[in-house]
């Protein structure tokens, strides 16, 4: 289980954007689970080398998302989700049927994922 | 009128103090500015080397003070601020070395950053066990105050004599016999406190300072985990050795009121206490699964480097045996036989035992190249390729070992009035097997074959790094073997330690890898 997140600061996605997204797959996919502590805003963006505010614009946006809560003392905690996308059978067998498809076309990840990056525009 | 000398002269101290430590601490920022800066390698094994560099420098600069100025009477006296500053001094350097070492960190930053998401707290890279140990040492140590405070001063008996120094500032000095006194458990208790509290202090923050420090962008975050655990490890060492060193001199200034085994129990216990510290190494940060693969080059490098650790941690642990066993019989000898007769049992003891540990030195790395030969099938058949080290080196070696040899042979040359220890007879025979020993692993290292998959250049480069590393232990030798026997000459010492501390990339320019891997290796 990975629980890092990368910033490339010469891509065309905003820093935060890149945070946020991250973040948010992390949540989605289970790997950051319910109840699970976030490093401090000042933390992570010393950590990524990126200013505070960047941090704290993502971790504002996944808080209004309802991904994770600040609390006073708690610190930043990741919440429940309703439904986690491993119980979206459908979802989840299109998504083998792609790999598996993908797999026999000679397809590497990379250019996979470039292909559904492309829907988002 | 003398009165205003003697107030000055703390001043004159301070000001040259302050001096030192500022050559000094630029000195370790260029070197750790030049380790962190290092082409040719990567980030994890820059980081690494710095790491290592920065506990080294942080070890020799903080072990080098002499805690017994603390309590002693010695002429001129020291003022209450050296003494505490003489106290303070090992948390300094401590403080001063990581400090310097914090800001030479190779902090290279890509456009690609990457951070854990994983909540960084204080306690997941912390060395427990070795944190446990050096919280007992913390604990003795405090707990050795209690008969500190409970030693009585003590004047010494020696003549005070006048003397007419034409330089003002040692003019009238009182000067005292050898026998030294010392001041009263009470004056010294709070210093030792002090200091104890001074290097846990300095410790507390430089381990919070590598917990929060910003992590390494050409390195992952497991990797910067990872080498946080390697410096606090280093650092926890340091810190379990200047308790030791602590402890060590508690002992000896508590020993009126301590019973009389206390330090000979505690001079063992040390020594035991410090191998254990320095054996327990952090483990290293692992290059990533999809990282190079493991060249012929790095194989052999990691042997030039076991052979190194193994050689040099006998012949360190030899030494400290059999001077310890010399120092057992020198205290042993009969008073009839006066302090020279005691020093010349020492050394005809201490002097062909010390030998013979360089001896075995050279036998030890010849084992371990003829491990390498035996394995090498094919390339013993093919021509082994070696090269002279610079013409320089060795006349610089021929000088120190014929220096070397003179001051054994005639020791009134280094301080008159000294008596020759030994007999010309046995000297000769330290001297020429010495050198016969060198000259058998010379030739053997340079006709032995490798098992390695090298390039000429890098064949050239194993035999050159073995041959300066025991050209560095023999002339280092030649050094310490007369200086150990003239303990009033701790020059001689020091330049015998420094020439075995050479970095051997000083002399060997160290060949580019070569990505390949060997079908022989």
């Amino acid at each position: 289980m990975s629980t890092q997140i990368t910033v490339d600061l010469e891509a065309a996605t905003a820093p935060y954007e890149q945070i946020r997204s991250q973040i948010a797959s992390l949540i989605n996919l289970g790997e950051l689970v319910a109840g699970s502590k976030l490093p401090t805003v000042r933390a992570l963006a010393t950590d990524l080398g990126v200013a505070a505010g960047t941090v704290a614009r993502a971790y504002k946006e996944l808080e209004a998302e309802g991904l994770i809560s600040s609390r006073r003392r708690a610190g930043t905690i990741v919440n429940e989700r309703a439904t986690p996308i491993e119980e979206h059978e459908d979802l989840v067998a299109a998504v083998d049927h792609l790999w598996k498809l993908a797999a026999a076309q000679h397809v590497d990840a990379a250019t996979l994922k470039a292909l559904v990056a492309r829907r988002e525009r | 009128m003398y009165q205003v000398f003697d107030t000055l002269k703390p001043m004159n101290q301070i000001s040259a103090s302050a001096l030192s430590i500022a050559i000094a601490s630029s000195v370790i920022y260029l070197w750790l500015r030049s380790v962190a800066a290092r082409r040719g390698s990567s980030a994890l094994l820059r980081a690494q080397s710095h790491s290592f560099w920065c506990a080294l420098i942080a070890f020799f600069a903080s072990t080098s003070g002499d805690l017994s100025r603390v309590w002693s009477i010695q002429a001129p006296s020291e003022s209450p601020t050296t003494r505490v500053i003489i106290a303070l001094g090992a948390a300094g350097w401590l403080t001063l070395v990581y400090v310097i070492g914090l800001f030479t960190w190779p902090g290279e930053l890509r456009s690609v950053r990457v951070a854990s998401l994983e909540p960084r707290t204080l306690t997941t890279p912390f060395p427990r066990k070795l944190g446990a140990l050096v919280g007992s040492l913390a604990i003795f140590a405090c707990c050795m105050l209690w008969p500190i405070s409970r030693v009585a001063g003590h004047i010494p008996e020696g003549k005070s004599t006048e003397s007419s120094a034409a330089d003002f500032e040692d003019a009238v000095a009182p000067t005292w016999d050898s026998t030294s006194g010392w001041i009263s458990g009470a004056e010294v208790a709070p210093l030792f406190a002090l200091c104890i509290f001074a290097v846990l202090l300095a410790t507390a923050v430089i381990s919070a300072i590598i917990l929060k420090r910003r992590p390494l962008a050409g390195i992952s975050a497991t990797q910067n985990q990872e080498l946080r655990s390697i410096w606090l490890n280093r650092l926890l060492r340091n810190c379990g050795w200047l308790l030791t060193n602590i402890i060590g001199a508690a002992i000896t200034y508590a020993d009126p009121v301590l019973s009389s085994g206390w330090n000979k129990v505690s001079m063992f216990a040390v020594l035991a206490l410090g191998f254990v510290l320095f054996v327990w190494a952090p483990k290293h940060a692992a290059p990533e699964a999809n990282s190079l693969p493991s060249t012929a080059f790095a194989r052999m490098r990691s042997h030039t480097l076991s052979v190194s650790y193994f050689a040099n941690t006998f012949l360190i642990i030899a030494t400290l045996i059999i001077w310890l066993a010399a120092s057992e019989l020198v205290d042993q000898t009969p008073e009839p036989f006066g302090e020279a007769g005691a020093r010349a049992v020492g050394a005809s003891f201490a002097l062909p035992w010390s030998a013979a540990a360089v001896v075995l030195y050279l036998v030890i790395s010849a084992g371990f190249a003829l491990y390498a030969h035996s394995r090498a099938k094919l390339g013993a058949l093919s021509e082994p390729k070696s090269q002279n080290l610079p013409v320089w080196v060795y006349t610089i070696a021929a000088l120190f070992i014929l220096s070397g040899s003179i001051l054994l042979y005639a020791p009134q040359t280094l301080s008159p009035g000294a008596q020759q220890l030994l007999s010309p007879w046995v000297t000769s025979a330290i001297i020429v097997g010495t050198l016969v020993a060198a000259a058998g692993y010379f030739w053997w290292i340079r006709h032995c074959a490798v098992p390695w998959d090298l390039t000429d250049e890098q064949e050239i480069w194993y035999r050159q790094i073995l041959e300066f590393r025991a050209l560095r232990v023999l002339c280092s030798a030649y050094f310490l073997l007369p200086g150990l026997v003239s303990s009033d000459e701790p020059a001689v010492l020091a330049i015998g330690i420094g020439l075995f501390c050479i970095p051997a990339l000083l002399v060997v320019n160290r060949p580019k890898a070569r990505l390949t891997t060997s079908v022989r290796a």
